[in-house]
């Protein structure tokens, strides 16, 4: 959490997962179907086939002033330092994960490394939902094997079509309001020790 | 608590003292935009969504650099046909400065790295104290007004 | 385009005139080519005087003087020679001459 000069909130969240788990297609749906909010531009800093080169982002606006930075990573295995840059000061994680069969090795080395990046801040509970993207994939691999091999069985987890628009609401409002009540019960701590 | 006066007031400052310079921005190192001014509105642009780019292509130079270890980056010049985006560090931010095309290089760095210092300064101060409301209250009201806040967050994100 | 060799030497005569604290060669830009000062201060002169170049350039067109040759900053330190060519601009830092 975050002000900026003006006092108004931010909270980033960052689109995790690996190329072409369908993080983009995600958060143009988001950008594309929000209501309630008030959305900002959608920058992508992509390659010419589509895939993510650096990032895409948008913001989300609530009337009162809380403001979401949405962010997706570049998922190709090269763009590991881009991934490193969007991910510093992120507030909560979406993990993309691709449930096609051939997919596996590359969603493991995707949550290896964002272990690795995150460090303490996973094991000091930072917000963090699971997208199993492309559940329509005729090779989709169940979500209880995939959670148990991805080690990701205590998240909230949804399972998604990005490109139908299946799930992301529910796994973006999720994050988003356990990102909000995080803080919300900082707050609340903080003034009982006062009291 | 420092007012946003103090940012805008260096950021009016700088776009003042060149005549080539259209838009000054200043972000953090996670591409949140702190504060900005403008010249003229050309034309709408998403100020957030430049200074996210402002801030990831400084990240990305600044790791160039560790990498090829070449010591600490302190300006970044991109060159347009029809416009130039300087990009210097100024501590845990990044001072963005946009210009036209045939603006005075020398003056523009010159003003940045005025500008910089100063700005270094009450950056510091602004991202060590806890977020809190732009007005000065006590500390157990800003909590109060923060709460607030918080919760019509949420509240709203059941219309989504 | 005079050769790098000519250019070095040509303020190296000028450097040493009597008086002559520092030569910068600037480019339009305001961006030093060269200079025999420290680079702060080479900066600083070479991007304040380019400014005060473009607006010289502009007083001259508007009184329709016709072309901008050549102007003197006379403090009381010294002087400053400033000559603006086509893509460059030559700034000569003097001390005051002797009576
Ligand atoms: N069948 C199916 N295809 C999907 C789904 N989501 C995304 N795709 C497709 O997968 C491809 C890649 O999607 P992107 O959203 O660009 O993937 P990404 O994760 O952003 O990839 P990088 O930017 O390289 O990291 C596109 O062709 C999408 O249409 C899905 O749920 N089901
Ligand atoms: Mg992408």
């Amino acid at each position: 959490m975050k002000r900026d000069a003006s006092g108004r909130i931010h909270f980033k969240i960052v689109f995790w997962g690996a190329s072409p788990s369908g993080k983009t297609t995600a958060l143009k749906w988001v950008h594309e179907n929000v209501e309630g909010y008030n959305k900002g531009g959608f920058t992508s800093v992509d390659d010419p086939n589509g895939l993510t080169l650096y990032f895409d982002y948008t913001t989300l606006t609530s009337e009162s002033n809380v403001i979401f930075d949405l962010y997706t990573v570049a998922g190709q295995k090269r763009h590991k330092h881009q991934r490193n840059v969007v991910l510093k000061g992120t507030d909560g994680v979406i993990f993309v994960v691709d449930s096609s069969r051939n997919m596996m090795p590359d969603n493991k080395f995707s949550i290896e490394e964002l272990r690795d990046n995150l460090g303490d801040r996973l094991v000091s509970n930072l917000p963090i939902v699971i997208m199993l993207n492309k559940r329509d994939a005729p090779d989709s691999i169940t979500k209880k094997k995939l959670l148990s091999e991805l080690g990701l069985d205590r998240y909230h987890t949804y399972e998604t079509i990005a490109t139908r628009g299946i799930g992301i609401k529910s796994a973006f409002t999720s994050l988003a309001r356990e990102i909000l009540a995080k803080n919300l019960q900082k707050i609340e701590d903080k003034q009982r020790k006062v009291l | 608590m420092l007012n946003v006066k103090a940012f805008d007031e260096i950021l009016s400052k700088i776009i003042k003292s060149e005549s080539g310079i259209k838009k000054v921005i200043l972000v953090d190192r996670t591409g949140l935009t702190i504060a900005h001014v403008s010249k003229f509105s050309y034309y709408p642009v998403d100020i957030d969504g430049i200074g996210a780019i402002a801030s990831a292509v400084f990240c990305a130079s600044e790791e160039q650099g560790k990498n090829l270890d070449i010591g600490e980056l302190k300006i970044v010049t991109s060159e347009f046909d029809d416009g130039k985006i300087f990009a210097a560090s100024c501590g845990k931010g990044v001072l963005c400065v946009i210009t036209e095309a045939d603006v005075n290089i020398g003056m523009v760095r010159l003003v940045i790295k005025k500008g910089s210092d100063k700005l270094q300064q009450i950056l510091d101060e602004f991202l060590a104290e806890k977020p809190v409301a732009p007005t000065p209250t006590p500390e157990t009201t800003k909590e109060m007004a923060e709460k607030e806040e918080l919760e019509a967050a949420l509240k709203e994100l059941e219309k989504f | 385009m005079i050769s790098q060799k000519v250019f070095q030497s040509t303020l190296k005569k000028l450097k040493a005139h009597e008086g002559v604290r520092g030569v910068i060669v600037t480019n339009s830009e305001g961006l030093p080519i060269s200079s025999t000062l420290d680079t702060d201060k080479t900066e600083k002169v070479a991007a304040l005087i380019t400014s005060l170049v473009g607006k010289a350039k502009s007083i001259v067109a508007e009184l329709e003087e016709k072309n901008l040759n050549f102007f003197t900053i006379d403090t009381k330190n010294g002087e400053v020679l400033v000559a603006p060519e086509e893509t460059y601009i030559l700034i000569v830092l003097k001390d005051k001459r002797k009576a």
